[in-house]
């Protein structure tokens, strides 16, 4: 058959690890009339994060928070402002050509949306050992074989090979695009809510698909997604983002069971108890006031609008991340220099 | 040599290791309506007569014979004689294989030009993109055949000239529909995904976003082979195209003008020949779009 052994390839063990420093990226949001920008949007405001070998991160928040471009900075799709996304201690933001097709190799991406992330005059086949191709691990004949191999990797029919994306339902076209994805045998992959637009029983085949992936192959996974209950299932980290900033990071058992921001706080008690006799008796913190403008956030911290334990201070001084408990930062007056568990413990009154 | 079938030389552009389900779709909606099938027959046909010409055609195209000019329509003469006596039917036969030529020719040569043009420019916007805006708008603000007029100004008349000069005339046209269509799928997330997986720029061009814009490609490609070949007929018909004894629809027509007091009916036969196979063209363009919209709604 083909040389399609190097798909199997464990590639746990190789040390690896990406970390972003201090990322700002930016938007133009309106222009002068010579096409200057007028106004910007900054999308991601001076985040830091490391992802290391085997370890699945979650990046959660509302729609604006700055997650999706964090992914897209990430996954090298965009370059950044400022900053640096390092590869094993390599900053790749300079990178061009050659040069940056040899990283992306290592990183890899599931869109959100598997009607679009698929080309619609390719085959399946096609799409998943594209990457193959690209990177000359294959011929144009050994396609179709790689192709299938991959396929059944992801629980899907090899048959389906064959077929054009618009045959396939949602789920099925998810699969090929981690079909695809997985091709190069990443060590990284960037999952950009790769589930919010599939029905409910899908969605948790995918999720499971990606935890055996993981387990078995000890691949790292950037989970990225508006949903807590996703986070918390597939999670060893997770990173709260509020306006381009994170927020709160921490192990997740540690962010989900002691939350130390108000907006992590009120993010977790959206997330239903499957236990019905809990979920009735649950306060859940509704969050009050405006937005900020994303074009003039305010000084100080940007959740004073719509925080229930907003003081005076807040107002001028806006929080870095501290550690609160050990690998667990916070970004949040509350917790500076009070040190951990002194916070406010109880939820905000309705 | 036909461009009249719907799997042109532009969707063609990649052999699938599968099934081509979708594209044979597009072929079975685009012969249902009998318009298409009479229009597609048509140019078969005349690709047919034009190959076939030289053994059936009744006469010696060249051929004079000065005693008998302007013979009118007989059984000999199918459709009469023209001014040196030449048989207009076996003319016009002969003239086929120009009519179908030109405008393949001078619509290559605009493709050549437009389709990479555009598919930079709708991918990389920016500079590039405005640019080249600016030099096909430029271009579209001069009026047609007097551009082109201008080209063979320059390099000379001719038959190739003036179809390169089309070409050149037609390719900003061209340009703006790769360009618009580029830039829509160039927001498509797969255009992402290709590049994610390390493919080179030229690569997501030529794989993912040329297929992707084919359909209003061809549409286009296929209504501007009508315009090539009235605008030959035109530029023939101003003595710029085919020389003499050369035969084309046009210069026969402008024969025909020159003496239509003598032989009222010869302006006739190369008339109707243009206007009915620049009908078929736009007739399959008309279709094919027809045919691509109805698949892409599904």
């Amino acid at each position: 058959m083909t040389d399609t052994a190097h798909l199997r390839r464990d590639v746990r063990g190789a040390t690896r690890d990406l970390s972003l420093r201090n990322l700002v990226k930016t938007y133009p949001l309106t222009r002068d009339v010579l096409g200057r920008p007028r106004a910007r949007v900054r999308a991601v405001d001076g985040v830091d994060l490391d992802v290391t070998a085997g370890m699945t991160v979650g990046v959660v928040g509302e729609s604006g928070s700055g997650k999706s471009t964090l992914g897209r900075l990430a996954s090298l799709l965009e370059r950044p402002d400022s900053g640096a996304v390092a590869l094993d201690g390599h900053d790749t933001t300079a990178l061009r050509g050659r040069e940056l097709a040899e990283v992306r190799r290592s990183i890899q991406v599931v869109f959100q949306d598997p009607f679009g992330s698929l080309d619609p005059t390719k085959t399946v086949g096609h799409a998943v050992a594209e990457p193959l191709l690209v990177h000359r691990r294959v011929r144009r004949p050994g396609m179709l074989a790689a192709a299938e191999d991959l396929l059944a990797r992801v629980g899907l029919d090899p048959g389906l090979a064959r077929r054009y994306p618009e045959q396939l339902s949602g789920g099925q076209r998810q699969r090929v695009c981690i079909a695809r994805a997985l091709a190069l045998s990443p060590w990284l992959l960037v999952a950009d809510e790769p589930t919010s637009a599939l029905d409910l029983s899908t969605r948790s085949e995918i999720l499971n698909l990606l935890l055996t992936l993981q387990q078995d192959t000890g691949l790292s996974i950037l989970l990225v997604s508006h949903d807590f209950a996703t986070i918390q299932h597939l999670a060893h980290r997770v990173a709260v983002m509020y306006r381009g900033r994170v927020v709160e990071e921490g192990p997740t058992q540690d962010v989900v069971r002691e939350p130390l921001h108000p907006y992590t706080k009120a993010l977790l008690s959206a997330v239903p108890v499957p236990d019905p006799k809990i979920q009735r008796t649950r306060s859940r913190i509704l969050l009050r006031g405006e937005s900020p403008d994303p074009t003039a956030l305010p000084t100080g911290c940007r959740f004073q609008s719509r925080c229930a334990f907003a003081m005076p201070s807040c107002a001028q001084t806006d929080p870095g991340l501290v550690d609160a408990a050990p690998g667990h930062r916070v970004a949040c007056l509350l917790h500076q220099g009070i040190g951990a568990g002194t916070g406010p413990t109880t939820a905000a009154p309705e | 040599m036909t461009t009249t079938s719907a799997p042109g030389p532009v969707t063609g552009h990649a052999p699938e290791p599968a099934a081509a389900a979708p594209r044979r779709r597009t072929l079975r909606l685009l012969l249902r309506r009998p318009s298409t099938v009479v229009a597609v027959g048509f140019l078969l046909l005349l690709v047919l007569l034009a190959v076939l010409a030289p053994w059936i055609s009744p006469h010696d195209p060249f051929a004079q014979d000065l005693a008998d000019r302007f013979a009118p329509y007989s059984a000999d003469h199918l459709l009469g004689t023209d001014d040196l006596g030449r048989d207009v039917a076996s003319r016009l036969l002969y003239a086929i294989k120009l009519a179908l030529l030109a405008p393949l020719i001078s619509v290559g040569v605009a493709l050549a030009l437009g389709v990479p043009t555009g598919l930079w420019a709708g991918l990389s916007r920016g500079v590039v993109d405005a640019v080249l805006s600016r030099v096909a708008d430029a271009l579209l603000s001069l009026p047609g055949l007097a551009f082109a007029l201008a080209i063979i100004a320059v390099v000379g008349p001719g038959l190739a000239n003036v179809m390169v000069a089309l070409g050149i005339v037609f390719a900003p046209s061209l340009f703006r529909v790769v360009r618009g269509a580029a830039m829509a799928v160039a927001e498509e997330p797969f255009i992402d995904s290709a590049r994610s997986i390390g493919s080179p720029t030229s690569r997501v061009l030529w794989v993912h976003v040329l297929p992707n814009v084919s359909a209003p490609l061809l549409v286009q490609a296929t209504i501007l082979m009508g315009l090539a070949l009235l605008s030959e007929a035109g530029l023939s018909f101003l003595g710029l195209g085919v020389q003499p004894p050369e035969a084309s629809w046009g210069s026969m027509l402008r024969t025909a003008y020159e003496n239509q007091f003598e032989a009222p009916l010869s302006v006739l036969p190369p008339g109707i020949a243009v206007v009915v196979t620049v009908l078929a063209f736009n007739t399959l363009g008309d279709a094919i779009r027809d045919a691509m919209t109805a698949r892409g709604r599904r």
